[in-house]
């Protein structure tokens, strides 16, 4: 008989509040992308410098504003992360979350390589956001090893709404 | 529902350990590789570091040959004329102030400071262009701030530079050092001027007699001019169709067409020529 698993229960709510949190971050900077960074609230000197950052020719992609990209990689997460979508047991949605989460974090390394290497300063904004997609991708890797027989927990109190069910 | 045999409890306890086992070794390379990812990050940022540590020192120590500086005192008419308007993207924007004058002339106030890369850029033509009209002394060389993008802007001062014409004076405050240190202190009607013509506080300020006032550079030499020597920049000068010389011989020639306007078109030999008229129809 195939062993049924389930994700740790503080995975659905962590997740959730990184994904929600990240989406704020990328809409404020996205928003002060389009109206010209006038009321950045950051320093605009010296090492900590988010105008110089969000201003620079590596805060687009092809064209695209990077703020943008961060801000359709949050939205696709928090949806992604959303309980019922947790509660699903839709064959390889575990492997697109891991996987988008991981896109998300070789974006973060291009993003801290221009910010280090190119523009030698750092934006306050953006490394809330880089922080969060590294947590991020890290819970959900941590949950994923860290998921337990479902009959192990049988003797445990009531699984929570967010728990989902897997079979291996 | 049957009970599970001796033989099945022994495979399930297997299995369950097999499992906590796998389990165990995946932690352990997740774990690695969160230590792997901060470590990157620590590299990029040191690297990163020393990088433009390197930068700054190089910039700086290029800037103590201040030999470039007689390139841009003595740019020949022949490259003002063939460069013209060049890739200027700016010109003075026309006021209608009062007059301002001193000692009987025209005068052009200028309110920059060290750091500021695009003051920086600007000296390199506001400079040229003064020089068609009277004599520079003590220009120094300088290099704008490492920690601003652009960085590293190869350029000079006016710290301690005077200015004598027939035709012009030209008063200017360097407000600041390159580590943003405070250095001259505007008088009250410049500052004045400043504040009323320049209401977001931007440098370069330049006020040409109260007839017109810019703010920022007149090209953009952000891509050609950063983290690279002042001799590397008036050498390609010699070029009139570099990229160096359209943007600071082609400001120049802007700027230019701006102070014959002060000087009602002397000299003529300057204010007639083909670059300048050019540069003023461009404009």
């Amino acid at each position: 008989m195939p062993l049924r698993l389930r994700h740790p229960r503080w995975l659905a709510p962590v997740t959730l509040v990184l994904s929600v949190l990240g989406l704020a971050d990328a809409a404020y900077l996205t928003f002060e992308h389009y109206s010209g960074s006038s009321s950045l609230a950051c320093s605009d000197s010296g090492a900590v410098d988010c105008l110089k950052v969000t201003t620079s020719q590596w805060s687009s992609v092809a064209g695209v504003p990077v703020a943008l990209l961060g801000l359709l990689f949050f939205v696709g997460m928090t949806a992604l992360c959303l309980p019922p979508v947790w509660r699903r047991t839709t064959p390889g949605l575990d492997a697109v979350r891991i996987g988008a989460a991981g896109v998300g974090l070789l974006m973060v390394f291009y993003l801290l390589w221009a910010e280090f290497l190119k523009i030698h300063a750092i934006c306050l904004w953006c490394t809330g956001v880089h922080v969060i997609t590294f947590v991020l991708f890290f819970a959900l890797l941590f949950g994923q090893i860290l998921r337990v027989p479902v009959d192990d927990v049988a003797s445990a109190p009531e699984p929570a709404a967010g728990d989902t069910q897997h079979v291996e | 529902m049957a009970t599970p045999t001796g033989r099945e409890k022994l495979a399930a306890l297997q299995a369950q350990q097999a499992r906590a086992a796998r389990q165990k070794k995946l932690l352990a390379i997740t774990s690695a590789a969160v230590v792997v990812v901060l470590a990157a990050v620590a590299v990029f940022f040191v690297v990163g570091q020393n990088k433009k540590d390197s930068q700054d020192k190089k910039a700086v120590s290029a800037a103590s040959n201040a030999a470039y500086i007689d390139t841009v005192l003595s740019i020949p008419a022949t490259t003002y004329d063939a460069v013209g308007h060049g890739s200027a993207n700016t010109a003075p924007k026309a006021i209608s102030g009062k007059a301002l004058t001193k000692a009987g002339k025209p005068e052009v106030l200028y309110m920059g400071a060290e750091f500021c890369p695009y003051c920086g850029m600007e000296r390199w033509s506001l400079t040229a262009a003064l020089s068609r009209f009277g004599t520079f002394t003590g220009l120094k060389s300088a290099v704008s701030t490492a920690n601003d993008n652009p960085a590293n802007i190869p350029t000079l001062t006016y710290l301690h530079a005077k200015y004598t014409s027939k035709y012009l004076t030209f008063t200017s405050y360097e407000m600041a050092d390159r580590a943003g240190k405070k250095l001259q202190t505007p008088d009250k009607a410049s500052a004045a001027l400043f504040k009323k013509y320049d209401s977001g506080g931007s440098i370069p300020f330049i006020d040409y007699g109260n007839k017109a006032v810019s703010v920022g550079a007149t090209y953009e030499g952000a891509s050609y001019m950063q983290n690279v020597s002042g001799a590397d920049v008036a050498a390609k000068l010699k070029d009139p169709n570099s990229a160096e010389a359209k943007g600071i011989i082609g400001a120049a020639n802007v700027i230019t067409a701006h102070l014959c306007q002060l000087t009602k078109g002397k000299p003529s030999s300057v204010c007639a020529s083909k670059g300048v008229i050019q540069a003023a129809s461009g404009v």
